[in-house]
Parts: structure tokens; sequence; C-alpha cells
């Protein structure tokens, strides 16, 4: 219960910490200062009145578009320097979107289950509209229309603070907000759904879930298959089926503190693979 | 145990065309032998992975850095997004 307590309060700090230029809110307008220079470890649209840091799945598609050699190197570096360390973590423990889908999936409605060959969608996304279709189309259409961050954080309160902005609402937003309540109403009755099927983020943070330093563990011997850990897992992952490092894995360690015979394990810089078999 | 292996390998790299035949020694003991290097292998590339994508990652944000990226996407970042916002 400590560990979930921490994480909400690392979810919320999160939050409140790449939203922190709170005179964005009042003016209208959006931070221009050197921190703009960094990307944002989580989902968190840099249009957002409130945003300090650019956010790298826009940053990656508008080198994809507009760049000379359509990858961002530093983009790809940071996402994997994150990766290397923990793989998916900044999912589970620094994601705005990420909590955002936590809370809605609170609300007391019907819950459905998301079928597993959906999670593969993610990765289309991230090759086929973040790079390929963004390089042959010099558009960026994730943002332009996929993304319900961008409508959310920054098209929704930039059009309510700025008149002029108002005035060129066309049908494209109209799209857009039909998307987002969408995704808002599928995030009341799934378990985070933008996160396993759609975030390109989530994607390419994934794919770092095996080479990390710190890695999820299991002990088949400990575990008593009594599926305590299946409720709190927020991404529908089984640690007692599945494999422990895989890219579902948003690695919040729900699973590790309602296991009460200790089965779930951390382990930094070292192989969690089952012992070696002699032959 | 090194000098075994090198062997052993040569060994292999001679019989290595020997046709499969059911209850074959060698044949299973050269299977045997690839798979195990195999592993090895793998082992090696698991144990050093994280390593390895972390200087790849250190390598990229340096070129990246070194090229000019960040100042590139910060003319992008500091002005407002109008696709993002739907309006673009």
């Amino acid at each position: 219960m400590k560990l979930a307590f921490f994480q909400r309060l690392s979810q919320l700090c999160s939050v409140l910490l790449y939203n922190a230029y709170l005179a964005g809110f009042v003016t209208g307008s959006i931070y221009q200062g050197p921190l703009k220079l960094i990307p944002c470890p989580g989902f968190n649209c840099h249009s957002c009145p409130g945003a300090l840091f650019v956010c790298p799945v826009g940053a990656l598609q508008f080198f994809a578009a507009y760049g000379r050699y359509y990858l961002s190197l530093y983009i790809l570096g940071f996402i994997a320097l994150l990766g290397a360390v923990g793989g998916r973590f900044i999912c589970g423990w620094a994601c705005p979107f990420g909590f955002l889908q936590d809370m809605l999936n609170k609300l007391p409605v019907k819950k459905f289950k998301i079928p597993r060959r959906l999670e593969y969608l993610r990765y289309v996304i991230l090759v086929g509209v973040i790079f390929i279709a963004a390089a042959v189309t010099r558009e960026p259409w994730f943002c332009k229309i996929i993304c319900p961050a961008g409508t959310l954080e920054a098209g929704i309160p930039l059009l309510l603070l700025n008149e002029h902005l108002r005035h060129m609402i066309g049908p494209v937003f109209i799209v857009k907000l039909v998307l987002l309540f969408g995704f808002l109403a599928w995030m009341a009755v799934a378990k985070r759904p933008f996160c396993r099927v759609v975030c390109p983020l989530g994607a390419l943070y994934g794919l770092c879930n095996h080479l990390s330093f710190v890695k999820m563990a299991f002990n088949k011997k400990a575990c008593v298959y009594d599926a305590t850990c299946a409720p709190a897992c927020p991404v529908d992952h089984r640690m007692y089926r599945d494999d422990p490092n895989a890219s579902r894995c948003i690695r919040c360690l729900r699973c590790r503190s309602v296991c009460t015979p200790k089965a779930i394990h951390i382990t930094a810089g070292q192989s969690s693979d089952p012992p070696r078999e002699s032959c | 145990m090194y000098v075994r292996k090198k062997q052993l390998y040569r060994l292999f790299k001679i019989i290595y065309h020997i046709p499969a035949e059911k209850n074959n020694p060698l044949q299973a003991a050269r299977d045997r032998y690839c798979y195990r290097v195999r592993v090895d292998n793998m082992r090696f590339l698991k144990r050093h992975a994280s390593k390895m994508l972390l200087a790849a990652a250190v390598l990229m944000l340096a070129g990246g850095l070194a090229a000019g990226e960040h100042n590139m996407f910060f003319t992008y970042a500091i002005v407002i997004c109008l696709n993002c916002i739907g309006i673009g």
C-alpha cells in the first residue's frame, strides 16, 4: 500500500513538474525558456500553456516531417537513456497521461478487457504514423489527428484563453475533440487503453524492458498462483503467466506490493533468466 | 576448457558436411556443441545488453547535440503548435 501511495505521489509530482509554468494558464501563452531544449520523459504536449519541456513524440514527428535525416538522434538517445535505466518505468511513475488514465479507470462503470492482439497497434502507429507517414507526406499526422493529449492539454485551454485562435476552429478540431472524448470514455471502461494500444512513446520504452539495468523477476516456486496481482495491474499483465519483462509491463510495482509470498522481485544489473540447464 | 572447445570446434568444422543420420553420436555431439555456443553467445549479449544500450544512448545524445538538433526543435517547441491543438 505504501508503494502504491508513492507511485501516485510520483505521478502527481510529474504532472505538476512538467506543467509548472502557471503564468501560461493566465496569459494564454506558452513557455519559451531554455527548459524547452529538454525532452519531457512522459507524454505531455509542449503546447500546453504550462508545459516546461518539449514533447518527445512531437519532436520525433517534427524531425521525421521536416528534418534533414528523418531521425532525431537526440530524442531517441534520450528515450534510450531512460529506457536503459528502467525500461518502461516512466509510464508507471512519471507520465501525466498515464495518471489521467488511472484516475478515470477508478470511475464506477462496467469494465472491459482489451484484446492482446490490439496492443501491437502501438508499433504500427510508431513506425507507420510517426516515422513513415510523417516522412512521406511531410505532415505530423499523429499530432494533427490522433493525439488526445494535444487536444486536452493544449487545444482546449489555449482556445479558451485566446479569442483569435477560436476563430480558426475547423473540422479537424472537431475530429480531434470527438477522438479525445472517445479516448476518455475508453479510459473509464478499460485499463490504460492509450498506453497499451496507441502510445508510441510507451512502445519505444517497452522495447527497452528486456535490455534495461532494472528488471522484473518472478520466482515460480514462491508463487501460490492465487492471482492477487491480477486486479492490481493497470495494464492487465499477468506476472505468473507472462514474461515478467514483457513490453506491456509499465513497472509500476503494484503487483509486487500486493504479492504476499513475495514472488515478484526487482533485479538490478543481472539477468532474470532461469538457471542454465546442463547439456 | 577453452583449448578443448577450440579442438572440438575444429573437429566439428571438419565433420560439418557429414549428412545427418539417426543416432549418429558425432552429429548429436556437434548439435549439442553448436547449441551451447549459441546459448553462450546469447548469454553474453543478454548480460551486456543494458551496457550496450546505455552506450548507444549516450552516443546518440552526443551525436544529436553535436548536430545541433536541440536548437532545431527548440524553434519548433517555443511557438504554439497549431497541429497539436487541432487548428493547423
